[in-house]
């Protein structure tokens, strides 16, 4: 038995926000962001250009000196008098926002969906904080995974991207679940009675690209109250689950598309070793399977692109395959 | 009245003139005999010549006959006709009696509630008392034979009087003490033998054949049997519970469908309350309405078979009033619990869903072990739960020795040119042959899609595949499978008393409980239920008809089964299927444990009878297979009994010869109590294999009641009897009828009588009869 990811104190919600705030925002993903009115009340990312550069005059210095005093007192004022924080939504709100723009995304394909097939590859559509969430990476990542999967195992399955919200009372038809950056989960109260619910009729998920300790702090918490008092324990290369259809002898770190092309590091924030780790029932059954400090999505996602390296593809692919087989049998 | 009335007409009883030759004491010869008739005839035709006209044709011919009978009965008269008998003499012969010492002669079905045995010792008295009862069977047949008296019931003893008659005996032989009492008499001259009884021969293992042997015999050495009845052939009031139809082993954990015959008798219209136990532990009840009279019908329990080992069940009904014997309402049986786990191979032409859940389903029942294989693609197989590294190594079994090992196979969707031909002939067999149990579940590659129709697993399989149905497309290329539909399942009638679908005793709550399930999908085509198959769930789809969903049935020695939906695993997964609901579970476990628990095993061993008396023989019979299920003929099989004392004896089983693969060997249990057999095969024939079959059966010995089932008397056997042997069927009242007969008997020392007819009242009667006739008629004419 591996021990389990010792207990850090959970950090307070301003604290939270902080993380957020300083998370560098990936290009692609602001391109794509799901939740505009998110983004509007969100804190933007310190600008270049605060500061200026060529001559100075006197002139401009006492200018300069005005608008600082300037800025320094009404910034002042602010912080004793907030007038934007009667206008920003309370939690409340945002959740529901969050839950419309949730339901606008799913649209298409899951209501076009055909039934029969024996699999639906299904990600699980939760509401999380900040401009993260589930659906970073889809339907790409999902379409090109199901491209392989249905080209190397002759699973019956469905061949386009399929989400889910967790309180979808049609939840218990997908028995496997995929979802990422759960770093930045929030989960209602019902989402996480119908996770648990699900997880213990014999549901199946798989957790993908966080990366560092904050966002597993974050995912630790959400998950302590989907199941709580069971232990998140690390799974050791021995496990079944690695050889279910490929042999996977190594746990490898899978750079997001921006490092991986660049060749730079290969890891994000603090999150410098990639671990697999699960959740298990009374009866020792695998039911959440987390990959962290990992982002299998981005390598199915950007798999065709020649500059990203092939083997964090195939790995990818080879563990994606394996949980689907898996998870399937067991 | 009418055999008196014939016995003063012709001076004898009917049986005399039956066992008796008439014979002629002139020794006329047939000349003057012809001449004397002849002239008879002329005397008699002249005689009424004159007379012709006045009489007319028909008259003259009716004188004319009357006149020549009278003439031929003098003639005949004259011949000094008599009748021949060989009497037995006097206090020369012996009779053997038999009498009736087992505990059926102690159920009071007689008038005013009085035992059968009383009808006995009424009949025979004490010598003592001999005098009083004149008419006692017994003392007529002392004043006219040697008598012997011997009691039977299990054994035949010889007894000095009636008296010393017990009726407590567990058994009736009735066959056997006639056989043992005709050879203890052999060298004597017998006139015949008594036999008084109620008639029910309850020799376990007894065959029409036996009687028949026993009968031959009897009637070769001459010997007549004169049984005399007693009892009542129909009770007034009685409930009885046949033998239950439990299997000598069942796995732990089962729900045992247990078949128990009952019979009632003047009890229209009442009801039943049928218990069973374990222990004295209630486990299962069953109400019936008893219909009409002595019609066998029978109730079926569904009993869970919870703890291993040997187990001890009872069935009971709370007697009735009034009834005659009460004893009947009782039934025990011993049963092996078996926790050696059944094993099952799974085969899933791809990952599904259906087999994560199954899997899940059967974790928690250690009774049954699911090897699973699936094709991951093509040329890969993901083993689940083998046994060992070896186990389905190479892929599905394609020899029968890997095959037969298993005692359920799951067929799930893999279609069926992924099998070679020799590969479908063996999972035919499987289930024919070597009694394995095959389920074949619906999906995108099975049935008719799969291409079964035309090999021969479709023989098993307990529906018809309709023609045109294709293999599909690449599951790419199709948006929705062309038969998908939702059906909304509900159990049949045969499913709501069905052991695999019965999820609640009450048929309508059971039905209610498969109504608040959610709707499973089907993608195959499917034709009609076989005529011998048994459908047990049905859905309910958009077309009004409702589909076999879940379908039983026989094939050869084995089991088949059908659940044509897809997706069972939704009754596990679906939102509105509460957390703690077991449905999925206990139907999976229920259906594997059908499907595969009466595989019959390589070694398979049987005691009969399962209760026996101390000192009976006890036959234990074993059939040995090898590995691929052919039965051998040259294994050395034995058997180690272990008595209730702990005692262990060793006996030989040999092939009996008349059957492939079938042994046995005879053990006499020497205390009363439970008995374990344990058998073990061995050599050449069975093959090269580490570890010898084993088998093990209970009987259990000094424990018999068969005395108080099927108790009503019997005559229809007893008039068999007689009849076969020469002899005739007696009332206890009917001692003097007896007596006449005995006294005629051929057998034994006899002296020839023979006895004169021409001076019997029959012939006065007849030769005045004839003379008057022809003096009227003339008389009337006006004729002289």
């Amino acid at each position: 038995m591996v021990p389990a990811v010792p207990p850090l104190p959970a950090p307070a919600k301003a604290a939270r926000t902080s993380w957020n705030a300083g998370a560098p925002a990936r290009p692609r993903r602001a391109a794509r962001c799901a939740f505009p009115a998110v983004r509007a009340t969100g804190v933007s990312p310190p600008g270049r250009d605060a500061i200026g550069s060529g001559d100075v005059s006197r002139r401009g210095i006492l200018a300069a000196a005005f608008i600082l005093v300037a800025a320094v007192l009404f910034g002042g004022t602010l912080l004793v008098w907030n007038p934007a924080s009667a206008l920003q939504p309370t939690r409340r709100q945002i959740r529901e926002m969050l839950a419309e723009a949730m339901r606008e995304d799913l649209g298409g394909p899951r209501f076009g969906r055909p039934p029969g097939h024996d699999f639906y590859f299904t990600r699980a559509a939760y509401t999380s904080y900040g401009w993260r969430g589930w659906s970073v990476d889809y339907p790409k990542a999902d379409r090109q995974f199901l491209i392989g999967l249905r080209r190397i195992t002759n699973l019956d399955s469905y061949e386009n991207e399929n989400s889910v919200l967790l309180t979808d009372p049609d939840l218990g038809k997908y028995p496997f679940l995929y979802t990422v950056e759960v770093g930045h989960m929030a989960m209602t109260d019902e989402e996480v009675l119908a996770l648990r619910r699900y997880l213990h009729q014999g549901g199946f998920l798989v957790v993908d690209d966080f990366w560092g300790t904050a966002e597993w702090v974050n995912f630790a918490h959400e998950m302590g109250r989907v199941l709580p008092g069971r232990p998140i324990e690390d799974i050791s290369l021995d496990h079944p689950v690695f050889r279910a259809f490929f042999e996977v002898n190594e746990i490898v770190q899978v750079p997001n598309v921006g490092q991986g092309i660049r060749g730079g590091p290969t890891w994000e924030r603090d999150g410098y070793n990639p671990v697999v780790r699960g959740i298990f029932d009374d009866e020792g059954r695998l039911m959440v399977l987390v990959n962290w400090n990992t982002d299998l999505g981005d390598a199915w996602e950007w798999a065709e692109n020649p500059y990203y390296p092939l083997h964090f593809s195939n790995y990818a692919y080879a563990m994606g395959i394996n949980f689907i087989i898996y998870a399937m049998a067991h | 009245m009418f055999l008196s009335a014939f016995e003063w007409l012709l001076g004898s009883p009917p049986v005399a003139f039956e066992r008796g030759q008439i014979e002629l004491l002139v020794p006329w010869g047939v000349f003057w005999i012809a001449a004397a008739v002849v002239g008879a005839l002329v005397f008699s035709v002249l005689g009424y010549r004159r007379l012709g006209r006045r009489l007319g044709t028909r008259g003259r011919l009716l004188l004319g006959a009357a006149r020549f009978a009278a003439i031929a009965l003098v003639l005949l008269c004259l011949l000094r006709p008599q009748l021949v008998l060989s009497l037995v003499v006097p206090q020369e012969n012996v009779v053997g009696v038999l009498l009736d010492d087992s505990r059926s002669m102690q159920i009071a079905d007689g008038e005013d509630g009085r035992p059968r045995s009383e009808a006995l010792l009424a009949a025979f008295p004490d010598e003592a008392a001999a005098g009083r009862g004149e008419t006692a069977l017994g003392d007529l047949l002392r004043e006219q034979f040697v008598t012997r008296l011997f009691r039977f019931s299990e054994e035949t003893r010889r007894v000095a009087s009636a008296a010393e008659l017990g009726f407590t005996g567990a058994r009736t032989d009735l066959l056997g003490s006639l056989t043992r009492v005709a050879d203890e008499l052999a060298s004597l001259p017998v006139a015949g033998i008594v036999l008084v009884s109620d008639g029910a021969d309850t020799v376990a293992g007894r065959r029409e054949e036996d009687l028949e042997q026993t009968l031959l015999d009897l009637r070769t050495r001459g010997i007549r049997v004169y049984p005399v009845a007693v009892g009542r052939p129909e009770f007034d009031a009685d409930l009885e519970l046949g033998a239950p139809d439990v299997p000598a082993r069942v796995l732990r954990g089962s729900l045992l469908e247990i078949r128990l015959p009952l019979r009632a008798t003047g009890l229209a219209g009442r009801t039943a309350r049928v218990e069973a136990l374990d222990e004295g532990r209630i486990i299962a009840t069953e109400t019936v309405r008893l219909s009409g009279d002595s019609v066998e019908t029978a109730v079926t329990l569904l009993a869970p078979a919870e703890e291993a080992g040997t187990r001890r069940l009872r069935f009971r009904v709370a007697p009735f009033t009034g009834e005659v014997l009460t004893r009947n309402n009782e039934q025990s049986v011993l049963m092996e619990v078996d926790d050696e786990p059944l094993r099952l191979l799974y085969f899933e032409g791809q990952p599904r869903w259906e087999l994560k859940f199954l899997r899940r389903a059967v974790a928690g029942d250690p009774e049954l072990h699911v090897s699973c294989l699936i094709r991951t693609a093509e040329g890969k197989f993901y083993r689940v739960d083998v046994a060992d590294a070896g186990e389905l190594a190479g892929g599905f079994p394609d020899t029968r020795e890997e095959l037969f090992g298993y005692d359920g196979v799951i067929l799930g969707s893999v279609e069926a040119s992924f099998f070679s031909q020799d590969q479908l002939n063996m999972l035919r067999d499987f289930v024919s042959q070597r009694g394995g149990g095959l389920l074949t579940l619906g999906g995108t590659s099975a049935f008719g899609e799969g291409g079964y129709r035309d090999t021969p697993l479709a023989e098993v399989l307990p529906l018809a595949l309709p023609e045109g149905a294709s293999a599909p497309a690449d599951a790419g290329d199709r948006p929705v499978p062309a038969a998908f539909r939702e059906l909304s399942v509900l159990p049949t009638r045969a499913g709501s008393l069905h052991p695999v679908a019965r999820l609640d005793p009450d048929p309508l709550a059971n039905a209610d409980l498969y109504r608040n399930l959610p709707a499973l999908s089907a993608v195959n085509r499917l034709g009609r239920p076989k005529p011998g198959a048994t459908v047990l769930l049905e859905g309910l789809g958009a077309s009004e008809e409702p589909e076999a969903v879940l379908l039983v049935q026989r094939f050869g020695r084995g089991r088949s089964a059908s659940l044509t939906v897809q997706d069972l695993w939704v009754w596990q997964m679906d939102a509105s299927i509460p957390l703690e609901d077991e449905t999925h579970e206990v139907l999976s476990r229920r259906l594997l444990r059908w499907l595969a628990s009466e595989a019959p095993r390589r070694l398979e061993v049987s005691a009969t009878p399962a209760k026996s008396l101390v000192g009976e023989r006890v036959t234990l019979r074993a059939r040995v297979e090898d590995e691929r299920f052919l039965a051998v003929n040259d294994a050395l099989v034995e058997a180690e009994v272990t008595g209730p004392d702990g005692v262990i004896s060793g006996v030989p089983l040999r092939w009996t010869g008349q059957g492939d693969g079938e042994y046995s060997g005879v053990y006499v249990p020497t205390g009363s109590g439970t008995h374990q057999v344990e058998i073990r095969a061995g050599g050449a024939g069975l093959g090269e294999e580490s570890e010898a079959p084993r088998a093990a059966t209970l009987f259990e010995a000094g424990v018999v009641d068969d005395e108080f089932f099927d108790a009503e008397a019997d005559p229809e056997v007893l008039a068999r009897i007689a009849e076969a042997t020469g002899g005739r069927l007696f009332e206890p009242d009917e001692a003097e009828e007896l007596l006449t007969d005995l006294s005629l008997a051929e057998s034994g020392t006899t002296v020839v009588e023979r006895r004169e007819l021409w001076n019997v009242p029959a012939v006065f009667l007849l030769l005045f009869g004839l003379l008057a006739a022809d003096w009227g008629v003339r008389h009337a004419r006006g004729l002289p």
